[in-house]
């Protein structure tokens, strides 16, 4: 069975049967991560530019680097493009924070998609890789470009975010 | 991420107990890693990436064909000059085998004996010709290609 990089070699060669695979292994995963970054906008506008972009530019992949850690930054770099398209940080936390009173009331609102929505951006990419994506505190800092320790930090961050966004949830 | 691993099975609360193991800040806060994992676990997106997969092989159809094409083009010369390195050697080993067989059958009628070197001519260069574009062709990525329609059809 080949490799996630032999197989970008080949689709940089234009092969579809590669693409083929790629897809097969990887649809679930990379949805899934599109969705929860976005909460469920976009999604497949995302999902399909992030595959044409591997399609367009995996002639240029460097085998020497896992394909996973370079799908999931193409997806990441589109997924914050849609943030920064759809609303500016102004205007994120004016509504992240009349959500968060909304939160509160609501139990039925206890749900991960809500509680991630409350989490800032760099706190909730952490969160997700790691959590949902099984990454490794070396691969998410691959993925995010930045350190280890950022990537404990972040995980730490966002843990504490989140219990305390489900106590009050609780309460 | 393993490949082809299946998110729900991805989700576990590993991340969080490794991460807590590692990070003193999150021990000593006591958090409430039961909670946050049921809470995260709790919700799996209702999505169908496989129709979306369907589309995205059906737009990359042209770039994919566009890549194949120059991949070709890149490979053609360095495939002819490869090929055309041995071209003196089997031509000479061609015209040693026509003389050997002019030799044996030089005794014969005229006629016949330009027949059969003419003959023996003609299948050296076709069987010649076959190799050499059978060469070029494999050079050029077109065997890699067919491995390829068998990979998928595997898949």
């Amino acid at each position: 069975m080949p490799s996630d990089e032999e197989l970008a070699a080949e689709l940089g060669r234009g092969d579809d049967a590669a693409l083929r695979a790629l897809l097969h292994r990887y649809q679930r995963p990379l949805a899934h991560f599109i969705f929860r970054h976005t909460g469920g906008s976009e999604v497949e506008d995302i999902y399909q530019e992030t595959w044409l972009r591997v399609s367009l530019h995996a002639a240029n992949f460097d085998p020497e680097k896992r394909f996973s850690t370079w799908l999931f930054q193409i997806a990441l770099n589109l997924c914050r493009d849609f943030h920064r398209r759809s609303r500016s940080a102004g205007e994120l936390d004016a509504e992240l924070r009349g959500t968060s009173s909304e939160l509160d009331r609501c139990e039925a609102a206890l749900e991960a998609g809500a509680l991630l929505a409350q989490l800032p951006e760099a706190q909730r990419e952490v969160l997700i890789l790691r959590y949902y994506h099984d990454l490794s505190e070396e691969e998410t800092g691959r993925v995010l470009d930045c350190p280890k320790g950022t990537v404990k930090s972040r995980m730490h961050n966002a843990l504490a975010r989140l219990a305390e966004l489900a106590r009050r949830a609780k309460s | 991420m393993k490949p082809g691993k299946p998110l729900e099975e991805a989700v576990t609360s590993n991340a969080l107990q490794a991460h807590v193991s590692d990070c003193e800040s999150c021990r000593k806060a006591e958090l409430p890693l039961e909670r946050l994992s049921s809470v995260l676990s709790s919700s799996t997106p209702s999505i169908n990436p496989e129709a979306w997969s369907l589309r995205v092989l059906v737009r990359s159809r042209s770039i994919l064909q566009e890549r194949r094409a120059q991949s070709i083009r890149r490979r053609l010369p360095l495939a002819l000059g490869i090929s055309l390195v041995a071209l003196p050697l089997v031509i000479t080993y061609d015209f040693f085998l026509l003389e050997r067989l002019y030799t044996v059958v030089s005794g014969l009628p005229l006629v016949l004996t330009f027949y059969l070197c003419a003959s023996a001519a003609t299948v050296l260069l076709l069987v010649g010709g076959a190799a050499y574009a059978g060469l070029a062709l494999v050079l050029t990525g077109v065997g890699e290609t067919l491995s390829a329609r068998m990979r998928e059809v595997q898949v």
